[in-house]
């Protein structure tokens, strides 16, 4: 808890930003080359969904309005004008109606209107389009055009998140460019690999499989970013990154591993960013039998989830594993979470109970040690991706603790393209996971409810009617405090019923060159403010002096 | 080729269109759309028919992942590899003829042991470890090359022509070195055996015996009647050296077929993969071919139409 206080607190006072850049004088310029994994897939809005990808396109396209620093994503409270200026709500609150910046531009010179506004809903809404975030617009009844200026958003019914689903989920497109393109044909479009959007960067040069560069929009209708270049360059390897890192031919890594620490620390010109991170670790239990789908032999007794949550010491996996760059979540959420409730009450590190609570659920200890039941021994399989490290390490930490009670366990390695498609299919008994959820409240309704079995992600098939109403109440009051009652409520009742062993929540740390002054770095994306980011021009190098005409040429 | 990878990409586990692998919640519609898109959803031997169609007019496919078609994947990526390839060939075939050379010269002494023992110890090197290794000790402890990339992402495009090309080579020292220097192991130590066959032979002794130097007798004689199984392993090495590719990219950020062929397989991106294949197959029977050709050239005797070659 102390711990997670002090990080918490060292990352809101802004220690996470490098505020020792910024000695010298704060003017336009600078280049910062971002160590990615990976390349980006083509820079279409609508299809942005992983990372790297994510990354760009939101520097190069605005929303109507974004997420504060606070990421509440109830009512309109701190959202942040970006193409919409102003907003009104209607008497009934069923209708946002947004009021463009008429000096927003695109790229190329075309004003934005409200014709992009209404094409960018109709292509995120159209299921021929193939969009994820399609199924998050579905309360969204119409959006009509009153002028070129004026976008109004109706609503089927009140909720607390309308402002968002308005706002969060969709990146205004440029109808111009794309509206004569069928949106079936929209994933393949040249505009892809050239796009032009309305951001305070815009697109400079992509070379595939090597690097993307984006340089400051000067005409930008919110001012030109600070810095003039951002290149984000494909390190395909950690080693390959941190590398980069250290020989100075990168300014920013996003991710740094605790092992890699010390080395940072004796680079003077390198500082560790720490930041907020909303993703969390769990063992999930499948409550279906794998493939047939009736209950699951084991998992499908809670007394006997509890027990194996009770087995597991938590806080000496998270060291072992960590060391101090993680912590013990409360529950289903990560302590970044807007609706976190640290206070829930969790099962305790027990194993004489959970011995106990096994002996009288009938399974006793065999000759070998592990626990038997009408001949049937207390064992299953944890699927453990190849890929991470963290997940790999707790399971055989899981492995090693339930022995000591009389489980057996047996880990089944598995990359990680097939281990989700076998947790989709339900084709597993136990894995470690990590979710990362998006800022949106209804991300605990995606995972753990009833409905999600069908339309979410609950592949564990955990059902509780109770936790469902909890969440739905939680989800339809727009009195926060009722609000927090009923998820509290909730976590109470997931806890209890342990469809999970809520194992980690890591620290993320990111490494950035000195000169660099990142300000903060969001938890649900810390990229968000890279067009503030600045180099003072005392501390600038030679790639921090090309300027932007040499870009133009 | 074609037939095999179709049928062993297909039987591994994993879905093409399983959602990024940092968020497979992807909805089950979102995916069965594009499984459609995509052709997925028709039955395997449906798929393989078009495949087969495809490949014989010279198309092979589109990438699920790339959203391009394969050959413009293809025809961006193999430049570098061959870059990166051809380079760590000339390299490796210089340095293996010449340690076997040195040798052979030395034959019994302290050098050919302990050339011996190292050309062994880094024969037996993992790529991925030598390059990693490689990396941090060039890149960062010694910062002598850049650290991975094939160019400067930022200073690149306002270079000048000679620093531009100078850039191009200061980024593929290190990687193709590694690679060369795995290979040129292995081939010392075919060329040392080689060499080591034909010493005794009698045009040799005659040799010596005329008063020629030893360096021409190894250089002008021995080198040439002992080329044959280093022209095979030459041969066979170009597609080979892009198999070392895969992981030498990977580690230095090479953009090419070998990080091209690992992403694909990781996305099950089945008509990459496949591509990649046939084009691994397609080297090593070019391999095979320029083998042949240099066997002529290196042997008169094989030149001949007809007649057996006198085994020696």
């Amino acid at each position: 808890m102390l711990a997670t206080a002090l990080w918490s607190v060292a990352c809101r006072s802004g220690d996470q930003s490098n505020a020792s850049a910024g000695s010298g004088g704060k003017s336009p310029g600078g280049t910062v080359v971002i160590s990615v994994s990976a390349d980006a897939e083509p820079l279409i809005p609508p299809y942005a969904n992983q990372q790297q990808t994510r990354l760009i396109v939101e520097q190069l396209f605005d929303r109507l309005a974004d997420l504060g620093d606070s990421v509440n994503t109830i009512g309109d409270r701190g959202f942040v004008p970006h193409l919409a200026e102003r907003w009104d709500w209607s008497h009934d609150s069923l209708a946002i109606t947004f009021h463009l910046d008429p000096r927003a531009r695109w790229h190329d010179g075309v004003p934005v209107r409200s014709k992009d506004v209404l094409y960018t809903y109709r292509v995120y809404s159209d299921t021929a389009a193939g969009i994820d975030a399609t199924t998050q617009l579905s309360q969204i009844d119409s959006v009509t055009t009153p002028d070129s200026l004026t976008a109004t958003f109706w609503f089927k019914h009140r909720y607390p998140e309308q402002f968002f689903d308005a706002t969060y989920q969709m990146l205004i497109c440029p109808e111009h460019l794309l509206g004569k393109i069928k949106v079936a044909d929209l994933r393949t479009a040249p505009f892809g690999r050239n796009p032009v959007g309305d951001g305070r960067f815009r697109f400079s040069a992509w070379s595939p499989g090597a690097s993307v560069t984006i340089v400051a929009d000067t005409a930008n209708y919110k001012g030109r970013a600070e810095l003039d270049r951002v290149v984000m360059a494909v390190s395909p390897t950690p080693a390959g990154a941190i590398a980069k890192i250290y020989s100075g031919d990168a300014d920013f890594l996003e991710v740094v591993h605790p092992e890699d620490i010390p080395e940072i620390r004796k680079h003077p010109s390198l500082t560790i960013l720490p930041y907020l991170d909303p993703s969390y670790g769990f063992l999930w239990f499948n409550l279906r039998l794998p493939k047939h789908g009736g209950p699951h032999p084991i998992f499908a007794s809670r007394p006997l989830r509890r027990a194996l949550f009770m087995a597991l010491d938590r806080t000496s996996m998270v060291r072992n594993v960590f060391d101090t760059f993680a912590v013990v979540p409360h529950g289903p959420f990560a302590d970044a979470d807007q609706v976190a409730d640290t206070t829930v009450a969790s099962l305790p590190y027990d194993t004489a109970a959970a011995g106990r609570t096994l002996d009288s659920l009938g399974w006793r200890r065999g000759p070998d040690g592990i626990r038997q039941r009408n001949g049937k021994p207390l064992a299953f399989t944890i699927l453990v991706t190849t890929s991470s490290k963290p997940r790999s390490g707790m399971s055989l930490l899981a492995q090693d603790q339930l022995a000591r009670i009389g489980v057996r366990v047996s880990l089944e390695p598995v990359e990680i393209r097939t281990l989700a498609t076998r947790l989709m299919t339900g084709d597993f008994d136990a894995t470690v996971w990590v979710w990362k959820p998006d800022p949106s409240m209804s991300d605990l309704k995606q995972t753990w409810t009833i409905p999600a079995e069908r339309f979410g992600t609950n592949w564990g098939s955990y059902e509780n009617r109770a936790f469902d109403g909890q969440v739905d109440s939680a989800l339809a009051t727009r009195d926060i405090a009722q609000m927090h009652a009923h998820f509290h409520q909730a976590y109470t009742i997931i806890n209890a019923d342990a469809p999970a062993v809520w194992l980690y929540q890591p620290h993320q740390m990111a490494v950035a060159h000195r000169r660099i002054n990142t300000g903060y770095l969001r938890p649900d994306s810390w990229w968000v403010h890279l067009p503030d980011w600045y180099i003072p021009e005392n501390e600038r190098i030679p790639r921090d002096r090309i300027g932007l005409a040499a870009a133009q040429q | 080729m074609t037939t095999a990878t179709f049928i062993l990409i297909h039987l591994a586990p994993g879905d093409p269109i399983g959602g990024g692998l940092d968020d497979p919640r992807v909805p089950a519609a979102v995916r069965a759309h594009w499984r459609a898109v995509y052709g997925l959803d028709q039955p395997l031997t449906t798929q393989f028919v078009r495949y087969i169609a495809s490949a014989a007019r010279g198309q092979f496919g589109y990438s699920f992942a790339y959203n391009e078609p394969v050959s413009t994947i293809l025809a961006r990526a193999l430049p570098r590899s061959l870059a990166l390839a051809g380079t760590a060939l000339v390299l490796s075939f210089v340095a293996g003829v010449a340690m076997a050379l040195i040798q052979v010269a030395r034959h019994g002494t302290a050098t050919d042991r302990i050339l011996g023992i190292t050309s062994l110890a880094v024969y037996s090197l993992p790529e991925f470890w030598l390059g990693q290794v490689a990396l941090l000790t060039f890149a960062y402890v010694l910062p002598i090359f850049p650290a991975g990339g094939m160019v400067d992402p930022v200073m690149h495009p306002y270079m000048g022509p000679v620093a531009a090309l100078w850039d191009r080579i200061d980024h593929l020292i290190l990687p193709a070195l590694t690679l060369a220097t795995l290979s040129a192991a292995g081939i010392a130590r075919f060329q040392r055996a080689a060499l080591l066959d034909v010493a005794a032979d009698d045009y040799l002794r005659t040799a010596r015996a005329k008063g020629v130097p030893e360096r021409q007798v190894l250089m002008r004689h021995a080198l040439r009647n002992a080329a044959l199984p280093v022209i095979t392993l030459f041969g066979l090495a170009l597609p080979g050296f892009l198999g070392g590719t895969v992981f030498i990219e990977k580690v230095f950020s090479w953009p090419g077929i070998g990080s091209l062929a690992v992403d694909a397989v990781t996305a099950r991106d089945y008509p990459v993969v496949i591509a990649c294949a046939v084009l691994g197959s397609m080297l090593v029977a070019g391999g095979s071919f320029v083998a042949d050709v240099l066997y002529a050239v290196a042997d008169p005797r094989l030149r001949r139409a007809t007649g057996p070659v006198r085994p020696r």
